[in-house]
């Protein structure tokens, strides 16, 4: 296998981009991670991406290729659900170039998910019945935030997890957005502003919710050999480790047989480090109470203390291990956990503004899931070769 | 009568009995005959050994709340608008499968997790009766 790394990054602005489509957006993130990178986009033989949730599209791959002009050998989009979704694109960039079937690998996804959805729709507009929701629509468990809201109600009773701890994960978001000029939500957050949020799904509120964005990410990936000529810092991936346990809420095991904990442990096992040797962790906060399992999950607190670690203030720019130094889905944006893969990588190439800048970050962790902690996976970022 | 707006379920081969079954005022569950364990949500095959021989034994009814979340927006357009708030649930059945559902018959403030509940049927439509679930 050749050696492979991330050699390009680009993201575009985040929010209400009224006009923007999601080939647009994906077109235009890759475009600035292959500048980013100084690889022509002739140089391009793989190219994975997905199709928008808020309007599924078949053979998007071929969508942003044929947009772009790209000509590759390789091409498909791929689902795993959030921030797991970038990870697994990476593994196939690492599988195909490592193998010798393509040398540059883009990897990018993005969509117009704030301004493309209907009018009128709270979060995702709803697609056809597959499968098990038969047995969740009909009771109005319908979305995202209703199943999460479950997991946090679990979690509260058995752990003591407060309504506040949880604002704590918001306002800790939000404070790491004000140090970022790319962030959606940069406003400050207060305790009452957290509680004063209009209640969405106990013990939800609109604040424990990441936001709808349109926006995209890109990552670029090449060999280690050909990334020695190359103008940027590469990073490169030490570990992956991942775990699917099921699809819906209504299949989700308790707690304690999450995967994300399985997950962290093989990426980990896998770099040869623990996560005392993490410089930061991007943690997939589609809500608050994700924060709150992953920082468990990964070992950054004891299972059950995610609460009050999180309201110690642990999670700051400062503390022993920040978390979502860009502000995460919370607060920064929401393009499936793409900006989470694009964060570690600025982090680690020392390139984030002053701030924010997690000072000599050689380590970085990248934690997610897709669906309801239904596919979960961590992977781990290193700085340089 | 007003038209029914929320959604509905729209069954297959695979899950025509359960449903048929909460028409007849019987929560009935799937078991497979090779390794004798119930599932739940039924499918064509057994979760736990792939078996194929699935017979349909009636249920208990009766179990425990997993977690619970009162909903305090309609996310189907507003056809839950006149339900709100409403509490979905899991429910932890006797035979030890879990079902989502909702708790009806007391007030969102009174569910707790752990609390016994049995079930009731709702006839939304002529067609499609609901199992719920209501403290025993």
């Amino acid at each position: 296998m050749r050696p492979v790394c991330i050699v390009g990054m680009g993201e575009t602005a985040m929010g209400r981009l009224e006009g923007s489509t999601s080939l647009g957006l994906q077109a235009e993130a890759s475009r600035l991670a292959l500048a980013d990178a100084g690889i022509k986009p002739a140089a391009v033989d793989a190219v994975y991406n997905l199709d928008p949730y808020t309007q599924a599209m078949s053979m998007f791959a071929q969508s942003l290729l044929e947009y772009m002009g790209l000509r590759p050998t390789v091409a498909a989009t791929i689902d795993a659900g959030g921030t797991v979704t970038p990870m697994t694109m990476i593994l196939n960039a690492i599988a195909a170039i490592g193998q010798g079937y393509a040398d540059v690998a883009l990897c990018t996804f993005g969509e117009n998910a704030l301004t493309g959805r209907p009018k009128g729709v709270h979060g995702l507009p709803q697609g056809p019945s597959l499968g098990q929701e038969e047995f969740e629509e009909p009771f109005g468990c319908i979305g995202m935030v209703i199943p999460y809201a479950l997991v946090a109600q679990r979690h509260m009773q058995r752990y003591g997890t407060t309504k506040e701890q949880l604002g704590a994960v918001a306002m800790s978001a939000r404070r790491h957005a004000g140090l970022n000029p790319r962030a959606q939500m940069r406003k400050p957050m207060t305790m009452a502003d957290y509680m004063d949020a209009r209640p969405i799904a106990d013990p939800f509120g609109l604040l424990d919710c990441s936001v709808m964005s349109d926006g995209a990410g890109a990552v670029v990936l090449t060999t280690v050999e050909r990334a020695r000529d190359l103008r940027t810092t590469p990073v490169r991936v030490l570990g992956f480790g991942g775990k699917a346990t099921h699809k819906n809420v209504n299949q989700m095991p308790d707690l304690d047989d999450l995967g994300l904990r399985p997950a962290g442990d093989m990426a980990l096992g896998r770099a040869g480090l623990r996560i005392t040797d993490a410089d930061f962790c991007c943690i997939h906060d589609a809500f608050t109470i994700s924060t709150v399992l992953g920082a468990e999950a990964l070992g950054l607190c004891a299972p059950g203390e995610g609460g009050p670690y999180s309201a110690a203030g642990t999670l700051d720019l400062g503390g022993p291990c920040p978390v979502n130094p860009h502000g995460g889905l919370l607060s920064h944006a929401h393009i499936g956990g793409m900006n989470h893969l694009c964060e570690a990588v600025r982090e680690l190439r020392h390139e984030a503004e002053a701030p924010r800048q997690v000072a000599g970050a050689k380590v970085g962790v990248v934690s997610g899931n897709g669906g309801v902690f239904s596919l979960c996976g961590v992977m781990v970022l290193g700085r340089g070769l | 009568m007003a038209e029914y707006t929320k959604p509905l379920p729209r069954p297959s081969a695979a899950t025509r009995p359960f449903w048929d079954g909460c028409r007849e005022g019987v929560l009935r569950l799937p078991w497979c005959r090779d390794c004798g364990r119930p599932h739940f949500f039924p499918r064509s095959l057994c979760p736990h050994c792939l078996g194929i021989d699935l017979e349909w034994r009636a249920a208990s009814g009766r179990g425990r709340v997993w977690s619970h979340s009162t909903v305090r927006l309609s996310f189907w357009g507003k056809a839950f608008d006149e339900s709100l708030p409403y509490v979905v649930a899991m429910i932890d059945l006797e035979e030890g499968v879990r079902i989502l559902s909702n708790v009806v018959g007391c007030g969102p403030a009174d569910v707790v997790i752990g609390m016994p509940v049995t079930v009731t049927f709702d006839a939304v439509t002529p067609d499609v009766t609901l199992p719920r679930f209501r403290p025993a």
